[in-house]
């Protein structure tokens, strides 16, 4: 990332299947919580690259990243 | 547990775990020591997605084992193709692993849908990411400490059958609550349970010798729970499709059993040979994550990323559809290699090359989809532990200059043929 654009982290917890895999990629910015459900601890918790991976690596899709401002899909 | 663990037969640990052995070499394709990454290479420029088996590509079908598949078999070898089948379940099923059922019994490994979803989550606490303390604390860094310190002073080991074959094992074993004297025999009952070669009478003899090894324990446990995985998995319920909550049945622990020893047994043991072979054949790589203990997971990452010890996986169209350009009918079977999708060009630069500095990026040999790996955290802590120890107390580890210098071999289950070192 050349940190020129911000990007914008959301999640479904509702999809979640709490396999964890946001949690090997990006454990600063991913958790789960008592029900094993994705929540977001800290939106920048990772360099760039590591939350493009969780992101891109998320089992069921339950996380996105999109452009800032733009509102949930 | 030094004990215990001395008292395990090293004739039958042989016979199990010596990749280069008869018996293995005959359940895992072992005669195939070609040069799979370039074999792999020449398939996927060719197109991603082949009509044929991933023997039948690569010119490696055995005549003596002609493919057991009745229906038309075709294979995936770019990472997009292998990606999106594991992201489609609705369009390629599970079904393909139905065949386990009869052995294993019901389990996730073939289920779909809903139902895989409400079994997977049974499970899925145990292993979540933030429990693999809990496993190191209670079987990983116990048992690599009493595997090292059985030869750490002699100056010369074989750490396949020394090291890499006994912590999956007893792992896994021991979180069954299943005595260190009996994870052999459990592991010999497994072993012909999943053997594509065996009579289906004699499979479903291992699968209920395996039962009568587990059940014991399985009553023990609902009388008196302790801090362990059979526990954890008895005190769980599963909700079934009208919504209703059961408690787990036997048989429904016995299945989940028999995949997690098969699983928990087998693929860590081969990709922990896998990272010391990779690392072994390249010293400056190996000495850089013994300076930097940061790069063990770097390592580990790529050693999963670069040979993935079971290749292939299977699945089954539901309907017609198109892959790759490729047109698809219904009822195929679609093999997907893992490893060629893990060297993907268009992915990772020079990807034949191990290369523990490339940057991390997400690779399929875990899977991708609602089937990802149920054990990769535990695998992951394993590896890292394991690695982590070996070079604290196996200062200046190498090859034995002695010894013929191993190969990775097998064709459905990759693995060094050995691995002879000397340290100190």
């Amino acid at each position: 990332m050349t940190g020129g654009e911000r990007l914008s982290l959301s999640v479904t917890p509702e999809t979640c299947a709490g396999t964890g895999v946001c949690t090997f990629y990006a454990a600063g910015t991913f958790e789960l919580d008592d029900d094993g459900r994705v929540s977001i601890v800290d939106e920048h918790g990772d360099p760039d690259d590591d939350i493009r991976n969780a992101v891109e690596a998320c089992p069921t899709r339950s996380l996105r990243l999109g452009p800032s401002g733009g509102g949930r899909p | 547990m030094l004990d215990e663990i001395a008292q395990l037969d090293p004739a039958m640990i042989r016979t199990l775990f010596d990749t280069s052995g008869q018996f293995r070499r005959s359940r895992s394709g072992g005669d195939y020591v070609e040069n799979f990454h370039t074999d792999l290479r020449l398939a996927r420029e060719s197109g991603p997605v082949h009509v044929g088996s991933v023997e039948e590509v690569l010119g490696a079908v055995d005549p003596e084992h002609p493919l057991p598949y009745p229906e038309p078999v075709y294979s995936a070898f770019s990472f997009d193709t292998v990606n999106t089948v594991f992201r489609d379940p609705e369009t390629y099923t599970s079904d393909a692993m139905r065949g386990t059922f009869d052995t294993f019994g019901r389990n996730i490994l073939a289920m779909g849908g809903a139902e895989h979803a409400r079994y997977r989550a049974v499970a899925q606490p145990v292993f979540a990411r933030n429990m693999t303390q809990w496993w190191i604390d209670r079987w990983i860094a116990g048992i690599t400490d009493s595997l090292l310190t059985r030869f750490e002073r002699r100056g010369r080991a074989d750490l396949n059958l020394e090291f890499c074959a006994l912590l999956p094992l007893l792992t896994i074993t021991g979180s069954f609550g299943v005595p260190m004297d009996e994870a052999l025999r459990l592991r010999e009952h497994i072993e012909q349970m999943i053997s594509a070669g065996t009579e289906r009478a004699d499979r479903l003899a291992a699968s209920a010798a395996a039962a009568d090894i587990l059940l014991p324990v399985i009553a023990r446990r609902r009388g008196d729970p302790r801090d362990d995985l059979i526990s954890k998995l008895i005190s769980e319920s599963v909700v079934d499709e009208h919504g209703t909550r059961h408690a787990l049945t036997d048989d429904d622990v016995l299945a989940y059993a028999r995949l997690l020893l098969t699983a928990g047994s087998g693929t860590t043991w081969r990709q922990l040979g896998i990272t010391l072979w990779a690392l072994l054949n390249n010293p400056d790589q190996l000495d850089a994550v013994r300076r930097d203990r940061s790069l063990v997971r770097a390592a580990v990452e790529e050693s999963l990323r670069w040979e993935v010890t079971d290749p292939t996986f299977f699945r089954l169209t539901a309907h017609d559809t198109t892959l790759g350009g490729v047109d698809i009918p219904a009822g195929s079977r679609v093999a997907l290699c893992l490893t060629a999708a893990n060297h993907d060009p268009s992915r990772w630069p020079d990807p034949d090359r191990f290369d523990i500095f490339r940057r991390v990026k997400p690779h399929l040999s875990f899977a991708s989809g609602p089937h990802v790996c149920l054990g990769m955290h535990v695998a992951r802590a394993e590896m890292s532990v394991a690695l982590n120890a070996i070079l604290d107390r196996l200062p200046d580890l190498r090859w034995d200059p002695d010894a013929p210098r191993p190969v990775l071999m097998g064709l459905h289950m990759r693995a060094p043929s050995d691995l002879p070192v000397v340290f100190g």
